[in-house]
């Protein structure tokens, strides 16, 4: 896809956004004291803007998409595994939040520094194998004694294990 | 003067008083450095310490907290693209840019600079009229906060290079963001979709640090090794003279910005960055150099949210009200020492008073020599390989974020913001106009809604106030004159092919 088309697909979902939001407004919990000013009367004010403004960008794209005019403004001509690696470290930041909340943070974070070091390439073998647990070690010991501070402790026998470390 | 008379003799008697400034500027500017820690985190950490000191002391370690920690967040924010804190936000619209561009020590030294202008500013302000601008600072009412917030949200207009469609709807969505959880005035809650999370809003700080810093990293982890992008350049550098006075302007004008905003209580000094970046923009001869690496947008919310430290300072002491939220944990440092902070305190406890001005006097200046060291370790960090630093940014902003509240829902919303950032840049939507509109949304909603309850629904209250109708007044015709310079600036013949650092300068 290109990045005209991703750029009007966007404005879609924006636009699907504020019809979604506007209907929530509707849905809204209304108060009899504050009946003219009430929860939904800014947001309705933002989404009605909102709609004007996405729309004529909308219009503005479809428009040039149809003439074939370029963009300066958008991205484009990215390199080479540009989005395999655009989706492999969203892919693991992704697990690394699910890690800290299931298995807790020593373990998730050693998991996600050593695999987030071989999105890009860098040979250094071993520097790659101590960094993950000496600073894992280093800014949980920072937090959890340091500053006193909670850490993500995950649950179950994790919970325990965290606990007992930090 | 008999009361600074009797606070610098106190000072001269106790010279372990200046071994914890500094120790409070060291502590304040690693907090503030260190992503989702912020100045609140490092002040409130340090509050049962003070129990071990006497009044005095305790505050002086408070108030070079809260000093250092204003500072600190632009280093990140200029090294990393990750504010430390909220109030630095708005420092790496221009500052990270411009150490991208290889003057990492240029953007550390002016964002210095400016840091110990507006510091320097708003402490004296705080010296020599706390009590009288305390009480003008209670005149502000709904209307005023609501014409306020409705001045900087103006600004959208002219922000960004690109398209003012793209500004307006990037602004838009923040402003829209902003109303997300429990209505302020009903408790009707809004956009929640049944999330529980959701009910208390979206919390700012895992917002910004999305926005910036998990964008940041994937974005640079797809560009792939780009070695002609990384900064190397990070002996901070101050401005030279020829420099300086080139901002002086700009730094004069965000400096009283930032103090009044500060003095007024609930607003801060995130808020006092956003504006006097937004004033900047809207008074620049050359506003399309903003967002990609202007001097001028380093050094606007620098100043600004530096002058608002000494600024939200006024009504804590004067009056007893905190002007921020930082100050509001610093009311239970003074708690703690049976002080009740208000108009007594300046007859009651004099030498309290006058210390605290004359320690953030010495804080601020002890803030240029101790910003120059602290920049320089922080930026170790960026003699290590990408592989290995960029996952541990995304490390420690998940950990700052999680301590805040101990809540892993504020990890999402921070990894939801990571999202929409890299889509705000990648499709030429200005990052500033986002963020702009999610600060100042809150203010202006709450302040119009609270101004029409109090004029009987007559919007014509609002406006025939002296003070919000001027502003009002203001904001309309630098909203047109914003319109007028975007469709003139209207770009002719055939733009250049993008590049990366095209693509970043529009992003904001």
């Amino acid at each position: 896809m290109s990045a005209r088309h991703s750029e009007i697909l966007f404005l879609i979902c924006l636009l699907i956004g504020v019809f979604v939001f506007w209907q929530s407004a509707g849905s809204m919990q209304s108060s009899p004291r504050y009946a003219q000013v009430d929860a939904d009367l800014w947001p309705r004010i933002i989404l009605v803007c909102l709609a004007i403004t996405t729309s004529l960008l909308l219009i503005q794209k479809v428009a040039a998409a149809a003439k074939g005019a370029a963009d300066p403004a958008l991205a484009g001509g990215e390199g080479q595994g540009y989005f395999f690696r655009l989706g492999l470290i969203a892919g693991l930041i992704l697990l690394y939040y699910f890690g800290l909340k299931y298995v807790g943070f020593g373990i998730a974070t050693v998991a996600f520094l050593w695999c987030a070091s071989n999105v890009l390439p860098f040979s250094n073998v071993w520097i790659k194998i101590a960094f993950a647990p000496i600073f894992t070690l280093a800014l949980g010991l920072f937090f959890s004694r340091g500053l006193s501070l909670p850490l993500p402790r995950g649950q179950g026998i994790f919970y325990s294990i965290s606990t007992a470390v930090f | 003067m008999e009361g600074y008379l009797s606070a610098l003799g106190y000072l001269a008697s106790n010279p372990s008083s200046f071994l914890l400034i500094v120790f409070a500027v060291i502590w304040g500017v690693t907090f503030g450095a260190v992503p989702g820690l912020t100045g609140i985190v490092g002040v409130a950490l340090l509050i049962p310490f003070t129990f071990s000191f006497n009044p005095v002391d305790g505050m002086l370690l408070l108030g070079g907290v809260y000093v250092g920690a204003t500072f600190g967040g632009s280093i990140s924010a200029i090294l990393f693209n990750t504010p430390g804190s909220p109030e630095a936000a708005c420092t790496s619209l221009d500052g990270y840019p411009l150490a991208k561009s290889g003057q990492a020590g240029k953007a550390l030294g002016i964002a210095l600079a400016a840091s110990v202008f507006g510091g320097i500013f708003g402490t004296l302000v705080l010296m020599a009229a706390a009590p009288f601008l305390a009480r003008v600072a209670l005149n502000f009412g709904p209307a005023e906060y609501f014409a306020l917030a409705i001045l900087g949200i103006t600004a959208i207009a002219s922000i960004g290079g690109g398209s003012l469609l793209k500004g307006l709807t990037a602004g838009l969505l923040g402003l829209l963001v902003a109303t997300i959880g429990l209505d302020p005035l009903t408790g009707a809650a809004r956009f929640t979709f049944g999330s529980m999370a959701l009910l208390t809003g979206v919390s700012f700080v895992a917002a910004i640090i999305g926005i910036f810093a998990i964008n940041e990293v994937m974005q640079r982890f797809a560009d792939g090794p780009v070695k002609a992008e990384a900064i190397t350049d990070v002996r901070t550098r101050l401005p030279s003279w020829a420099e300086f006075l080139r901002l002086r302007v700009t730094l004069l004008r965000s400096s009283v910005i930032g103090t009044l905003i500060g003095i007024l209580p609930g607003v801060g000094a995130t808020t006092a960055a956003f504006i006097s970046y937004s004033e900047a923009v809207r008074w620049s001869r050359t506003p399309k150099e903003f967002g990609k690496g202007s001097p001028h947008g380093i050094a606007a919310p620098e100043a600004g949210n530096n002058g608002a430290v000494g600024g939200s300072m006024i009504p804590l002491l004067a009056l007893g009200i905190p002007g921020s939220a930082t100050t509001a944990v610093m009311i239970g440092g003074l708690t703690i020492h049976g002080i009740v902070p208000g108009p007594m305190l300046m007859q009651n406890n004099p030498t309290l008073v006058y210390s605290v001005f004359v320690g953030m006097m010495l804080a601020t200046l002890m803030m240029l020599f101790i910003g120059l060291y602290a920049a320089r370790i922080f930026a170790l960090a960026l003699r290590a390989p990408y592989p290995l630093i960029g996952p541990a940014i995304v490390v420690m902003c998940m950990t700052g974020v999680f301590a805040l509240n101990s809540n892993t829902s504020d990890l999402a919303v921070m990894l939801a913001f990571g999202v929409l950032g890299f889509s705000l840049r990648r499709f030429g939507f200005p990052v500033a106009s986002f963020i702009i509109g999610l600060v100042l949304g809150p203010v202006a909603e709450v302040s119009l809604r609270q101004g029409l309850i109090l004029g009987d629904y007559e919007i014509a209250s609002i406006v025939m106030r002296p003070i919000a109708g001027t502003l009002l007044l203001l904001s309309v015709l630098s909203l047109a004159y914003g319109i007028y310079g975007k469709l003139r600036r209207k770009p002719v013949g055939t733009a250049p092919a993008p590049t990366s650092h095209s693509k970043e300068s529009m992003s904001g």
